[in-house]
C-alpha cells in the first residue's frame, strides 16, 4: 500500500454475515492539546454532520440494525461500523460522511461535557477502578496517559467544538486509516473504497510528542477508595514501547508471571494458589506498549489485613525471576499460549478490521500469522531473562494501594 | 429479513446419547481454526439445599485444584503449554466449564473435562486456601456499587426463593462447606446424565466417538432424581435505598418468564423497544432529551424458573432521581397501554437480529448458546427459537405481555452518592 494514495485494507471472512468498517485518524488521548479533546473528538463523530442530525444518524443505523459509534482511544480516533454485509456500500457512505462532514453542534458538546464529568464521576465509583487511576496517575507523571480518556472535571467545561474541528482537521492530516473486513467481496470494495474516499489523505504520520513520564522512583501512596474491607495493590513502572527489540521477550516473561491463561504465572501462584490471598492477582510487562513505553504491572486484590504479605509475596517473585531467571519450559509454555491464541484473535469481522487497522497504524503485517510466529518464536529463555533483568527494577516500583 | 438471515447458526451438527446419560452435540464449522467444548451441569446456586449455600460455586473453583489426572494448577498449566483458553461459571440453574483449543488440541479438554467428573481429589488443604480466596471475591463483589445493588434487589425480589440466594453464599455458609460436603455435592450433581457437552468448531462427527471413548465407562447417577424447576416468584412491590459511590443509581426488577416462555420473545423485544439504540425510548428521554442519565438499559435474564426483568440507570451525579423514576414507570405503563407503532417495532426487531448475529459470530459463542438451551430446557434450538418468535411479535401481542409482565409487584433498588465513603 503507498503512503501516497489511500491507506485501506479489505478482507474478506467467512461465517456471520455481517460486515465491520473502522476508520482510524492519528489523533487520541496522546495528540490532545487539552484533557478530554481526544475523548470528546471521537464521542462527536456521531453527533451531527452538515446532512444529519444525531437523531437521524441513530435512526438510520439502527433501521438497518446496525451499530455505528465514535470512539478515541489512546493515538486514534474514529469511527467503527458494524452491521449486515449487505449494507457495506451504506456504512461505507456513513463513514466517510462522520469523518469528513461531522460539525461538532455546541449544544450536542454541552451534553457531552456533562456526560464526561458523570463518567469521570462514576468511573471513581469501584475501589478497584478509582486504585487503577491513582496508580496510572502516579506512573505516568504530567503524560496524557496519566489520565482517563475523559480528562479532568476541571477542564471538560473549556472544550469548545471549534477546538474539536481543528483538532479533527489537523489528525486528518496526520493520516486516515480505513479497514473493511466481512462477508463481502473484496474487490467490489477495494473498487468502491478507490472511487468514494479518493480524497482521503495518506497523512504524513508525524507523531505528537507529549511531556515525559516521570523516571520510576519508587513512591509508594494509599488511597481511601470505599474498599470495603478490600484492598487493591498495583506495583508497577514504565518498560518498553511497543516494537522495542525487548518487547516481545518481555511479553513471554510477562505470561511466565502471569499474564497467561487461567491463574498459570509465578505471582497468581504463589499469592492465590498458595497463599489464598487473593481471588486475582495478575501480571503484565508491556501492558498497552504503543509509541509511548507499556507497563510492568502487577496487580493483587486482597483484603487490608494481608496486603502486605501480598506485596511481599510480588517482590519476591520477581526478585526470584531476576535472579534465577526463567526456566526454558516456562517460556515455551508461554511461547506456546501466545501463538495458540493467534487463531482467537482472527475469527470475526469486528476482529479481522481491527488488526488490519493495527496493521495499517504500525506498518506491520501483524494481521499475518505467519509473521506474529517467527516473531513470537524468536527469543530463547536466556533472552527473555535478560530482557527481564534489562528493564524490570523491583526497587523502584511505583506502589499504589486502595484500601 | 427471516428469509436472507435464517439459518444463523451452523447446521452441520452430530448428536448423540451416551449410556449413561451424558447429551453430546457436536457443531462442525470446517472453516475455523478454532474449537470450543462447553459442559454444562445442570446444577446451579438454586438447586443448593439449607446447608449447601454456595456450594455450587464453591464446587466450580475446587474443579481446578485437583483430580486423579491432575493436580492443583495443572489444568491452567496444561491449558497454556497448549495456546488455550478456559473458565468456568455458575449461576443459578447451571454450572458450564469451557475450554478454547486450536483444532489439533481440543482432545485435552476432554480429557481433562472426563476425569473431573469421575471425582475430585479435594484435598482438606486446598479447600481451606480455595475458601479463602472466595472469601475475597465476596468482598470484591459486596465492593462494587453496582453488585451491592443488584445483590440487595434481588434478594429482595426472590426473598424465600431460592434465586434470592447470593450465588457465591455468604461468610456463614461458606465456613460450613468443608471437602465432604463438597464431595458429595460432586458425586450427587456432576454426573454424566445431568450434564450436557458441546463441542464447536473445527470437529466433525467424529468426534462423537471421541467423547464416547473419554466419558463412556463414567457411572450414571445411582439415584437419578427428577428435577424440579424453581417455584414462581410472589414479589412485593418494595422499596431498597442504599448509600454508595459517587453517582446515583437505579435499579427496578420484576419476576419475568422463564426461558422457554411464550411471553420471553414479546418481553425482550418490549426492553429493545424501550433502551435498544440511542432512538429508543428510555434512553432518548432520559439520556438524550432531558440529560438525566448517563446510560439506561432494559433486559430480561434466560433462566430455568423466573427469569428477571429489569431496568437500570445511572444517573448524571446532579439529576433528580424521583423525576427518573416516575418517567421510567410511566414508559412502562404506556407500553402496556399503547401498541408500538409498527415502524418502532421493526426497527428493534432488526437491532435484536443483528445484535444477536453479532453475539454469535464466534464458534465459542456458539457453544455457549447452544448449550444453555440444552441445560436449562434440554432444547438446542432455543436461542434460536427465541429469535425467530421475536421477529414475528404483533404490537397488540407486545403490548398484552408488557401489561402482564411489567405491571406486576416489583422491586426499586435505588444506591445513592456516599460523600463521605471515599477520597475526591
Amino acid at each position: 500500500m503507498s503512503r501516497t494514495g489511500p491507506r485501506f485494507r479489505v478482507r474478506r471472512v467467512e461465517g456471520a454475515p455481517v460486515v465491520s468498517v473502522r476508520l482510524w485518524v492519528r489523533g487520541g488521548q496522546r495528540a490532545e492539546p487539552q484533557p478530554g479533546l481526544g475523548w470528546a473528538c471521537g464521542r462527536m463523530l456521531t453527533e451531527g454532520t452538515a446532512r444529519r442530525t444525531w437523531l437521524s444518524i441513530a435512526e438510520d443505523a439502527e433501521d438497518l440494525g446496525a451499530a455505528v459509534r465514535g470512539f478515541s482511544g489512546t493515538e486514534v480516533h474514529g469511527v467503527a461500523l458494524d452491521g449486515l454485509c449487505t449494507d457495506w456500500r451504506t456504512l461505507l457512505s456513513w463513514g466517510h460522511e462522520l469523518l469528513y462532514e461531522s460539525t461538532f453542534p455546541a449544544d450536542r458538546l454541552a451534553w457531552l461535557v456533562r456526560r464526561g464529568r458523570g463518567e469521570l464521576t462514576a468511573l471513581y465509583d469501584p475501589p478497584d477502578s478509582a486504585t487503577w487511576w491513582a496508580f496510572l496517575q502516579q506512573l505516568y507523571g504530567p503524560h496524557p496517559r496519566s489520565r482517563p480518556p475523559q480528562g479532568t472535571l476541571e477542564a471538560l467545561p473549556e472544550l469548545r467544538p471549534e477546538a474539536l474541528s481543528v483538532f479533527h482537521a489537523a489528525s486528518r492530516h496526520r493520516g486516515v486509516l480505513l479497514t473493511v473486513a466481512g462477508r463481502i467481496d473484496e474487490e467490489e470494495v477495494e473498487r468502491w473504497v478507490r472511487d468514494h474516499f479518493g480524497e482521503m489523505a495518506a497523512g504524513d504520520g508525524a507523531a505528537v510528542v507529549p511531556p515525559s513520564p516521570p523516571p520510576a522512583a519508587g513512591q509508594r501512596q494509599e488511597r481511601r477508595v470505599g474498599g470495603q474491607g478490600q484492598a487493591h495493590l498495583f506495583l508497577g513502572q514504565l518498560t518498553v514501547p511497543r516494537w522495542h527489540a525487548d518487547e516481545t521477550a518481555l511479553e513471554l516473561a510477562g505470561v511466565v508471571l502471569g499474564a497467561g491463561a487461567g491463574l498459570t504465572g509465578r505471582i497468581p501462584q504463589r499469592v492465590r494458589e498458595q497463599e489464598g490471598l487473593a481471588y486475582t492477582a495478575t501480571a503484565a510487562t508491556v501492558q498497552d506498549a504503543a509509541t509511548d513505553p507499556g507497563r510492568a504491572t502487577f496487580y493483587v486484590g486482597t483484603s487490608v489485613e494481608t496486603v502486605d504479605r501480598a506485596e511481599a509475596a510480588v517482590r519476591e517473585e520477581l526478585l526470584g525471576a531476576l535472579e534465577q531467571g526463567m526456566t526454558a519450559d516456562e517460556v515455551e509454555a508461554a511461547r506456546a499460549y501466545l501463538l495458540g491464541r493467534e487463531p482467537f484473535r482472527r475469527e470475526t469481522a469486528r476482529q479481522w478490521s481491527s488488526r488490519l487497522a493495527e496493521a495499517l497504524y504500525w506498518d506491520r503485517p501483524i494481521d499475518d500469522l505467519v509473521w506474529c510466529r517467527e516473531r513470537l518464536c524468536r527469543p530463547t529463555a536466556d533472552d527473555v531473562t535478560a530482557a527481564l533483568r534489562r528493564h524490570l527494577r523491583p526497587a523502584s516500583l511505583m506502589v499504589t494501594v486502595g484500601i | 429479513m427471516t428469509n436472507q438471515l435464517f439459518p444463523i447458526l451452523p447446521r452441520q451438527r452430530f448428536r448423540r446419547r451416551l449410556d449413561n446419560g451424558l447429551s453430546v452435540l457436536v457443531v462442525s464449522v470446517p472453516d475455523t481454526a478454532v474449537v470450543s467444548s462447553c459442559l454444562w451441569y445442570s446444577f446451579g446456586a438454586a438447586d443448593e439445599g439449607p446447608d449447601e449455600f454456595g456450594g455450587a460455586h464453591f464446587l466450580e473453583h475446587m474443579m481446578f485444584k485437583g483430580s486423579a489426572d491432575y493436580g492443583p494448577g495443572d489444568v491452567d498449566r496444561l491449558t497454556q503449554s497448549l495456546g488455550g483458553e478456559n473458565n468456568a461459571f455458575t449461576s443459578q440453574d447451571a454450572t458450564a466449564y469451557y475450554f478454547k483449543f486450536s483444532p489439533p488440541h481440543w482432545r485435552q479438554g476432554l480429557a481433562i473435562e472426563a476425569d473431573r467428573m469421575r471425582g475430585l481429589t479435594l484435598d482438606p488443604v486446598e479447600v481451606a486456601s480455595e475458601r479463602k480466596v472466595i472469601l475475597e471475591e465476596l468482598a470484591m463483589v459486596e465492593a462494587d456499587p453496582w453488585e451491592a445493588l443488584d445483590q440487595a434487589v434481588v434478594s429482595r425480589l426472590f426473598a424465600g426463593h431460592p434465586y434470592g440466594r447470593p450465588i457465591l453464599g455468604t461468610r456463614q455458609s461458606l465456613a460450613g462447606l468443608g471437602a465432604d460436603e463438597l464431595r458429595s455435592l460432586h458425586r450427587c450433581h456432576y454426573r454424566p446424565d445431568q450434564a450436557v457437552l458441546v463441542l464447536a468448531g473445527g470437529v466433525d462427527a467424529s468426534a462423537l466417538d471421541e467423547v464416547e471413548r473419554r466419558f463412556g465407562a463414567i457411572e450414571a447417577s445411582t439415584a437419578p432424581t427428577e428435577r424440579e424447576d424453581p417455584p414462581s416468584a410472589a414479589a412485593h412491590t418494595s422499596r431498597i435505598e442504599c448509600h454508595r459511590g459517587r453517582v446515583p443509581r437505579f435499579l427496578l426488577a420484576l419476576p419475568g418468564p422463564s426461558a422457554d416462555d411464550a411471553a420471553a420473545p414479546p418481553l425482550r423485544l418490549a426492553c429493545g423497544v424501550l433502551s435498544g439504540g440511542r432512538s429508543s425510548r428510555l434512553h432518548r428521554i432520559l439520556v438524550e432529551d432531558l440529560e438525566l442519565c448517563q446510560w439506561v438499559t432494559a433486559d430480561l435474564t434466560e433462566s430455568r424458573g423466573n427469569g428477571t426483568l429489569t431496568v437500570a440507570a445511572e444517573l448524571d451525579p446532579g439529576a433528580d432521581g424521583s423525576r427518573v423514576e416516575s418517567i421510567v414507570l410511566e414508559e412502562l405503563d404506556r407500553l402496556g397501554r399503547e401498541p408500538v407503532p409498527r415502524a418502532e417495532l421493526a426497527r428493534a426487531q432488526r437491532l435484536q437480529t443483528s445484535g444477536w448475529i453479532f453475539a454469535h459470530d464466534q464458534v465459542h459463542d456458539v457453544a455457549l448458546s447452544l448449550g444453555l438451551g440444552l441445560a436449562l430446557i434440554g432444547d438446542e434450538d432455543l436461542v434460536e427459537r427465541q429469535l425467530e418468535a421475536t421477529l414475528a411479535v404483533e404490537p397488540d401481542q407486545l403490548t398484552e405481555e408488557v401489561r402482564r409482565g411489567f405491571g406486576q409487584p416489583h422491586v426499586v433498588g435505588w444506591s445513592w452518592p456516599d460523600a463521605e465513603e471515599a477520597d475526591g
